[in-house]
């Protein structure tokens, strides 16, 4: 099992909220106060300096577009109640209208080495459509801007599934392909019924899953052949570069969350703060901490192989029975049908979910898993 | 023999829409039963279904007081259903009267059904009243239907009351004319008991509530009684009464009352309609004949969604049978669909009922297969079989030919609608026999077509082409040859039994197609793909696919909430439990009834 620990961290603000969005996001600036002075103090609740820090995580929302002192403060009281001393990647989500000289500033002098862009489209008009307030040269500017204040490991995000055209798609794939990135997500659009972009999806651009899964085929392989390998369903990176934070979650490293909606892994113990911004400013700080389900032997035996057949290394049979003291096949039942029906490959001790499988994983998963 | 001089027991026969359930609110109130307001429309209707599609299902007695000329009579109304697929209730209420009143609209004059109901009030010797109702409409023409009424039955009209029933005119002149015309009964009550069930009810405190006519001799509480068909086992009264309209209970019930018992009886199959019901004492030396047995003409498979509640089916299947004698069922089994019952209806109305009560009374959730009739089988060993079951049809090889059901059909339409109509009719394989323009605004159409032609969509058709304007009515004509076979549906190369139905081969390529459709449609994709064929013995004749799943993980996981994933893995994994398997393939319980609705 992994040692190290991450730390993800919630700023739910945004200037606009997409026409997709079902994260918990906020537009009202005013609670910004509120909003850190309750994160401070659930930071300080789990204060503990016993375990090492590996990876930072500012997600959202759009943590870049808070007043950067709060950043400023934010970081100091992470390194008094946390060791940070092994801490080797600290992500921070950006949207590319809120990149200016003085973020950046703030970010470098924070120790912050990843960025990552939500992008989503290269076409204004589909950018415009789904509610993004910025424009593709605000990205080219951001990007140029970051890399001038040496920021190399940089991430862009896509969508699948956006109400526009196939070629629409197509384009900003092979865009972002040739720009300096070092890693590249590509998420499916998640629709939830009565969003503006729901409407405009099913009325306009209502693409069946095997378009959809046409599109995953063209970004995996235009990727690929650009360098960014695929470890992870939704993940591309060109080598050595794949996020160690999101790596943590898939080999169920433990990381401890903080703000409003974040998951958080401590001990045996999954937790999930409050999803709407007034409720996890309301909860006491005690609450928090006590919420949470405590992980039986054979839940973390199926999460293990849940998350780790999610990646393109997949799992492995002896770290399994070293881990839940059960040998594989016995465990899950399914599992030699599912071998021999070849929806997951072994090889020595190694299982996975063959490449041409992974974007079906969800139906392998609910045949092979016991919970 | 004085106490029954003021006794009337009688029924009321009329079509569909002639106002029959309005005539019988309107006596009722006229004497008092019910106050206006208690009328919640339609009092004798009183299941939730009969009131909301307008129909009586299930024959209701109700008791009133009449006092005519100074004397006090108690009137016994045993209400019938109009609709043709509930024929049978009428005989069994015919066989409780000693006269019927034959409600005809003025507007619309004597219909098919009411003929053939007619027909069997005179059979059972019944004293017919002719009632004119619907006077107070425009188009009403009393002359005529009075007319009518003479030519086509052979009835002297010239003293039918003329009422309308939903103004409440002339209900008196009904009410006079049943206890002037219809003949008192005159059964012994000195002699031993003898009592027809007509109906009953289950009740969880009370038991089987015994509907019953009361022939001769005297019923009262503490009696031994027992019934003809279930020798040996003997009752004792705990209860008798009378319908007023609620049951109230009395001392006694004695010759040519109309009533109910309640014997503790416990198991429904103690009692059968129709059966005479004796004093265990002193039994009567012979029963009264009973109703003609009535054979099913529709029938499918009915399983629970649920397979656990197996044994809720069941009781509830007998529940039902107890006071609707024409349901009939015996266990089935399916490899695709697990336990369940193949059930035989009069029709397809009341398949219809028989279902929808099932899942709003007993709060059930069903997976029905697709209606079949029933089919004679000739084998080339001389045999007959009559076959209701495509999966239990003898193979090809054994069959000598087959003979299918055909109905007379009699459809009533505008006449604008009369080319839609016959172009439905022979598309539906109809032979045509006679067309008559009623009267400007309506044409009958008359139709030979086979049975498995009409419970298979053709009502819905009919409704969508004529837009809703068009009625059916059909009558079993007799058996003729057809080249008829059974079409299965394969899943991934797997027959699944339930899925199979007996079709005219000519048709059934257009069926194969459109059910393979409707299953790619309703049966999500796999992770391998599936061919969805239908097939005649060996012989493909249509065939789907329904492509292999590529795509099913959603967006990104994120902030690392693992939990939300897993519930959503489970979520899927419970949805799968849900599905019944056929082979290697998961098929929802909505993908059965899919094929059942297809548009034409």
């Amino acid at each position: 099992m992994n040692s190290n620990y991450g730390i993800y961290i919630h700023i739910p603000f945004c200037k606009a909220r997409c026409g997709y969005c079902a994260f918990s996001s906020c537009c009202d600036y005013a609670l910004q106060q509120t909003y850190f002075d309750k994160l401070f103090a659930e930071i300080v609740s789990r204060s503990n300096r016993d375990v090492k820090i590996s990876t930072i995580y500012l997600g959202g929302g759009t943590p870049s577009s808070v007043e950067s002192h709060y950043i400023d403060k934010l970081f100091s009281t992470l390194s008094q109640h946390f060791n940070l001393a092994n801490v080797s990647e600290i992500s921070v989500e950006c949207n590319p209208e809120s990149v200016t000289d003085e973020l950046l500033v703030c970010l470098k002098r924070n120790n912050v080495n990843r960025l990552s862009f939500g992008l989503q489209s290269c076409s204004d008009e589909t950018l415009s459509k789904i509610g993004r307030i910025h424009r593709y040269a605000d990205f080219v500017n951001a990007l140029n801007l970051a890399q001038k204040y040496g920021f190399i490991n940089v991430n862009a995000d896509l969508i699948i599934g956006l109400p526009e055209p196939l070629n629409c798609f197509k384009q900003s794939v092979d865009t972002v392909a040739q720009l300096p990135l070092t890693h590249i997500s590509v998420y499916a659009l998640e629709l939830h019924e009565n969003s503006p972009v729901y409407n405009l999806c099913k009325t306009h651009y209502n693409y069946d899953d095997d378009t959809l899964a046409d599109m995953y085929d063209y970004a995996v392989s235009t990727l690929q052949r650009n360098g960014f390998n695929r470890y992870e369903i939704s993940n591309f990176a060109k080598q050595g570069c794949e996020c160690k934070h999101n790596l943590n979650y898939w080999n169920e490293g433990r990381y401890f969350a903080f703000g409003a909606a974040a998951s958080g892994f401590v001990g045996n113990c999954r937790y999930t703060n409050p999803f709407d911004i007034k409720d996890y400013i309301s909860t006491p700080t005690g609450a928090l901490l006590k919420s949470g389900d405590e992980l039986t032997l054979d839940e973390q035996a199926n999460e293990y192989v849940m998350l780790r057949l999610r990646l393109d290394s997949g799992a492995d049979i002896d770290e399994f029975k070293r881990r839940f003291n059960a040998d594989f096949f016995d465990f899950f039942p399914n599992a030699e049908r599912l071998v021999k029906q070849g929806y997951i490959v072994v090889n020595g001790s190694g299982v996975r979910v063959p490449s041409d499988k992974l974007y079906v994983v969800n139906a392998i998963l609910t045949e092979l898993l016991t919970f | 023999m004085s106490r029954q001089k003021n006794i009337r027991n009688f029924c009321i026969i009329a079509h569909i829409d002639h106002g029959k359930s309005t005539l019988a609110d309107r006596l009722m109130e006229y004497t008092g039963q019910v106050a206006k307001r208690d009328l919640e429309a339609q009092m004798l209707d009183s299941m939730d279904i009969e009131r909301e599609r307008g129909i009586t299902i299930k024959l209701t007695p109700v008791s009133m007081t009449y006092v005519k000329d100074g004397t006090e009579y108690r009137l016994n109304l045993i209400d019938t259903p109009g609709h043709v697929d509930f024929n049978y209730e009428v005989s069994r209420s015919l066989a409780a009267c000693e006269g019927a009143l034959l409600v005809v609209d003025a507007s619309q004059g004597v219909e098919a059904q009411t003929l053939a109901n007619c027909y069997l009030a005179l059979e059972n010797d019944l004293e017919i009243i002719p009632v004119i109702n619907k006077i107070d409409l425009p188009s009403a023409d009393v002359d005529g239907t009075k007319k009518e009424i003479e030519d086509a039955i052979g009835l002297d009209a010239s003293a039918a009351p003329l009422v309308s029933a939903k103004e409440g005119l002339n209900i008196k002149d009904v009410l006079d004319a049943v206890v002037d015309s219809i003949p008192a009964p005159n059964g012994d009550e000195e002699k031993p008991l003898k009592a027809l069930i007509f109906d009953c009810q289950y009740d969880n405190y009370k038991g089987v509530i015994i509907f019953t006519r009361i022939v001769d001799g005297t019923v009262k509480i503490g009696n031994e009684i027992k019934m003809f068909e279930t020798k040996g086992k003997t009752f004792t009264v705990t209860e008798v009464g009378v319908f007023a309209p609620a049951m109230l209970a009395v001392d006694s019930l004695k010759a040519g009352d109309v009533g109910y018992i309640c014997a503790s009886i416990k198991t429904v199959s103690d009692t059968k309609v129709g059966d005479t019901i004796t004093d265990a004492q002193n039994p009567c030396n012979e029963p009264l004949k009973g109703y003609k047995e009535v054979k099913p003409m529709v029938f499918c498979g009915i399983f629970p969604a649920d397979g656990s509640k197996y044994n809720d089916l069941k009781d509830a299947l007998e529940k039902l049978k107890l006071n609707d004698a024409a349901l009939s069922y015996e266990p089935d089994t399916s490899v695709a669909l697990g336990f369940g019952f193949r059930c035989g209806f009069l029709g397809l109305l009341h398949m219809e009922i028989i279902q929808e009560r099932l899942e709003r009374e007993f709060d059930l959730d069903l997976v029905t297969t697709a209606p079949s009739v029933i089919y004679h089988v000739y084998t080339t060993q001389g045999e007959m079989l009559e076959i209701d079951n495509p999966t239990k049809l003898p193979p090809v090889t054994s069959i000598e030919h087959i003979e299918e059901p055909i109905v007379l059909a009699e459809v009533y339409s505008p006449p604008e609608y009369v080319g839609d109509v016959m172009g439905l009719c022979q598309d539906k394989r109809g032979v045509f026999v006679d067309m008559t323009y009623l009267d400007t605004r309506r044409v009958k159409l008359t139709y030979e077509i086979p049975l498995n032609e009409i419970i298979y969509n053709f009502f819905d058709s009919l409704k969508s082409r004529t837009r809703g304007y068009a009625s059916l009515d059909y009558e079993l004509k007799g058996f003729k040859t057809g080249k008829l076979v059974r079409m299965d549906m394969m899943l991934n190369g797997e027959v699944c039994d339930a899925l199979s139905i007996i079709v005219n081969e000519e048709r059934a390529y257009a069926r194969g197609r459109q059910m393979a459709e409707k299953l790619k449609e309703a049966i999500p994709r796999q992770m391998f793909e599936i061919p969805v064929q239908a097939a005649i013995g060996s012989k493909i004749i249509a065939r789907e696919t329904i492509k292999a799943l590529r795509k099913d993980v959603l967006a990104k996981c994120y902030g690392g909430d693992i939990s939300r994933k897993k519930k959503l893995l489970e979520k899927q994994k419970e949805g799968k439990k849900r599905m019944r398997q056929v082979g290697s393939v998961s098929v929802p319980s909505e993908a059965f009834m899919s094929i059942l609705k297809i548009d034409d």
